[in-house]
């Protein structure tokens, strides 16, 4: 498992390293255009926080907040309106989240946690965000600056995928390091990884 | 390239294009000499040409301004473009990519001297602004993809051997002659050298950047000299960029000594820069056989001792990756990467404290990663993925890590690899299996055994 530690975010942008390889990083599905699935699986260590960020899809803010032992889903929709959903149950230190987010072009945004539907969200009238490169920050709202004001959190990743429609583009068990990076098992080089120190 | 690069290009080229299509600055501002030969060329493009001793003779500065260059500075001057300058031709006239002639132009060793050259008289001397100089040949290794013209180690193979006798005449000292680009012999006086000195005291105050090459640069002792002068010369030109290449192979002294003027020229601020050039393409006896001459230990011990030693002074491998790499080109990836961790610190003017610079072999083409099967070219890919994965997220002071560019030159040497072009594979691979096993002859060297890996294959072309 990865333990993100509070002001201390990791990211999925395989591309920012090296803009060429991987030739097709998985972030680049993370829009509005495409149909993907997000899973993961994580412990929130730190639920009562009054504003922490479990992950977040950068540059438009689309992702899972703590706020005072409550679960909310912001969605951002392509005209650059936003929504929050609040999930009606409390959560506490130390809880399992099983997450998953479904997205259909156009069609539907569907989150469940531990295999419940908690949002099912139509798109047909407005879409999701449209964004060319975007990245996934978990554990703080931003990566290149972290400081008092980017809702951090502290909390274990235990698994992360994506799929590209039902095809596996990217799978972590976070058991594995290279340096900074969790080895993505599918060998597409799909890593997530830590600002600069070693695991 | 970013919206802000492409517009500096642009706008450099629009003032280029102003004087003339084929003007450039660099054939003015850079300037590479091969002083045990008598050859020079602006830009490193350009086949190299004589510089006659004659011009010398009045005037020091023929070893960069000689007949031949103004004459084609001439022509850049009058619109036209010369011919030997066909690479950036190449480039402008089938894509809409910028050409060297617009990135040496832009470089600040050549951007603020264009509005003195534009209006120049093509006649007139000019003192450039980056030079590279190999003082001989004189070298103390003999690597496989080297020759008489930088190794005087393989002049002395050569002239005991004879060439190489593949599918034509390889490293033939004869041929050298022929074209009058043979060497002088370290024991020669060389009227190249003596036109360097005379020149030097001007030349040196208008460096932007110096690069000394080889041979082997700690075994000519004009490297030691230009080094202290330096040190002796700081105050007229302080913001020099020094650049020294080495093999990292020569005896304890001669390193220590050159470490010790090293540390001064860094420590007290006598140079803008102090940048170490090596090179090393494998790992141990395979590295080895590949770079004869090599320690590969003690080349290590080198490096480790120079970045202790000298914190603001950074290490260049220059990889020349050939066909013989890819075996272990992942263990060196290992090794650069432990060395940035280690000495990783904040007072680099580069980033990092040892960088792998890979480039892939061409020449020769027997040697070439083209000749491998699928199986061997996909270990490159398998080293660029590990370099990605030790690549550094950002890039910061206190971060270290493989960059952007140095993964990406990795990845490109596979995509080089596998392009299937006009390379004749066969041929290369007779020459190939030719070579290795003179090579073994020569030098009581056991290429299977060094290279088990490969011995299907060498089996295989053995027998055709």
């Amino acid at each position: 498992m990865i333990h993100i530690k509070k002001y201390s975010p990791w990211i999925f942008y395989p591309s920012v390293l090296c803009d060429t390889f991987p030739e097709n990083p998985a972030t680049k599905i993370l829009s509005g255009e495409y149909n993907f699935k997000i899973e993961m699986r994580l412990t929130l260590l730190d639920t009562l926080d009054k504003n922490a960020t479990v992950f977040t899809i950068l540059p438009k803010y689309c992702g899972l907040d703590i706020h005072k032992n409550m679960l909310f889903f912001t969605v951002r929709f392509e005209d650059d309106s936003s929504q929050f959903f609040q999930f009606p149950f409390a959560i506490h230190d130390g809880v399992e989240i099983d997450l998953k987010m479904v997205h259909v072009p156009k069609k539907s945004l569907i989150i469940y946690i531990n295999e419940e539907v908690q949002l099912d969200l139509s798109l047909e009238k407005l879409g999701l965000y449209i964004d060319s490169n975007p990245c996934v920050v978990f554990g703080a709202n931003s990566f290149s600056h972290v400081d008092d004001t980017s809702n951090s959190t502290e909390m274990y990743i235990h698994e992360f995928k994506v799929y590209e429609k039902n095809k596996l583009i990217t799978h972590h068990t976070c058991e594995d390091f290279i340096f900074n990076k969790s080895i993505d098992k599918t060998g597409n080089l799909n890593f997530l990884h830590h600002k600069i120190l070693e695991c | 390239m970013s919206d802000s690069n492409i517009q500096e290009f642009q706008k450099t080229k629009d003032k280029l294009d102003g004087v003339g299509c084929g003007f450039c600055l660099a054939k003015w501002t850079q300037v590479t000499i091969h002083l045990g030969a008598g050859l020079t060329h602006s830009c490193h493009h350009p086949v190299q040409h004589k510089i006659p001793l004659s011009e010398l003779k009045r005037n020091p500065s023929a070893l960069h301004n000689t007949t031949y260059k103004k004459d084609k500075r001439k022509q850049m001057l009058e619109g036209k473009r010369p011919s030997e300058c066909n690479y950036c031709w190449s480039i402008e006239d089938s894509s809409n990519s910028f050409s060297d002639r617009v990135f040496k132009s832009t470089e600040p060793w050549s951007a603020d001297q264009f509005e003195q050259i534009s209006k120049s008289n093509w006649r007139e001397d000019y003192n450039p602004r980056y030079v590279e100089v190999s003082f001989s040949n004189t070298c103390n290794f003999k690597c496989a993809y080297c020759g008489p013209q930088y190794s005087s180690k393989w002049v002395e193979e050569i002239e005991k051997h004879g060439h190489y006798d593949l599918s034509y005449r390889y490293n033939s000292v004869d041929d050298l002659k022929a074209k009058n680009e043979m060497p002088y012999k370290h024991s020669e006086h060389n009227p190249y050298v003596d036109a360097f000195w005379e020149w030097w005291p001007d030349l040196f105050k208008d460096l932007h950047t110096f690069r000394i090459t080889g041979g082997e640069p700690l075994l000519a002792k004009d490297t030691f000299k230009v080094l202290e002068y330096i040190q002796e010369h700081s105050d007229i030109n302080p913001n020099i960029s020094l650049a020294i290449n080495t093999n990292l192979g020569s005896p304890d002294a001669i390193i220590d000594r050159f470490i010790e003027i090293a540390k001064d020229l860094s420590d007290n601020n006598k140079v803008r820069e102090l940048i170490i050039f090596t090179s090393v393409e494998a790992v141990g006896k395979q590295a080895e056989y590949t770079r004869n001459g090599l320690d590969y230990d003690k080349f290590w011990t080198n490096v480790e001792k120079i970045l202790t030693v000298l914190p603001k002074v950074t290490i260049n491998i220059m990889s020349t990756f050939n066909a013989l790499s890819v075996f272990t080109y992942s263990d060196l990836i290992e090794r650069v990467f432990q060395a940035k961790k280690k000495y990783s610190n904040n007072q680099r003017y580069w980033i990092s404290a040892i960088q792998l610079d890979t480039s892939y072999l061409r020449y020769p083409s027997h040697l070439s990663v083209k000749i491998l099967d699928k199986k061997h070219k996909d270990l490159i890919l398998e080293s660029a993925k590990k370099a990605l994965y030790y690549g550094m997220t950002e890039f910061v002071q206190g971060s270290y890590g493989f960059s952007n560019t140095e993964i990406q030159k990795i990845k490109r040497l596979y995509d080089y690899a596998i392009h299937e072009d006009e390379f004749d594979v066969e041929k290369n691979r007779k020459d190939f299996v030719k070579f290795v096993d003179e090579l073994d002859k020569r030098r009581d060297t056991n290429f299977v055994k060094t290279f088990p890996e490969l011995k299907k294959f060498y089996d295989t072309y053995k027998k055709i």
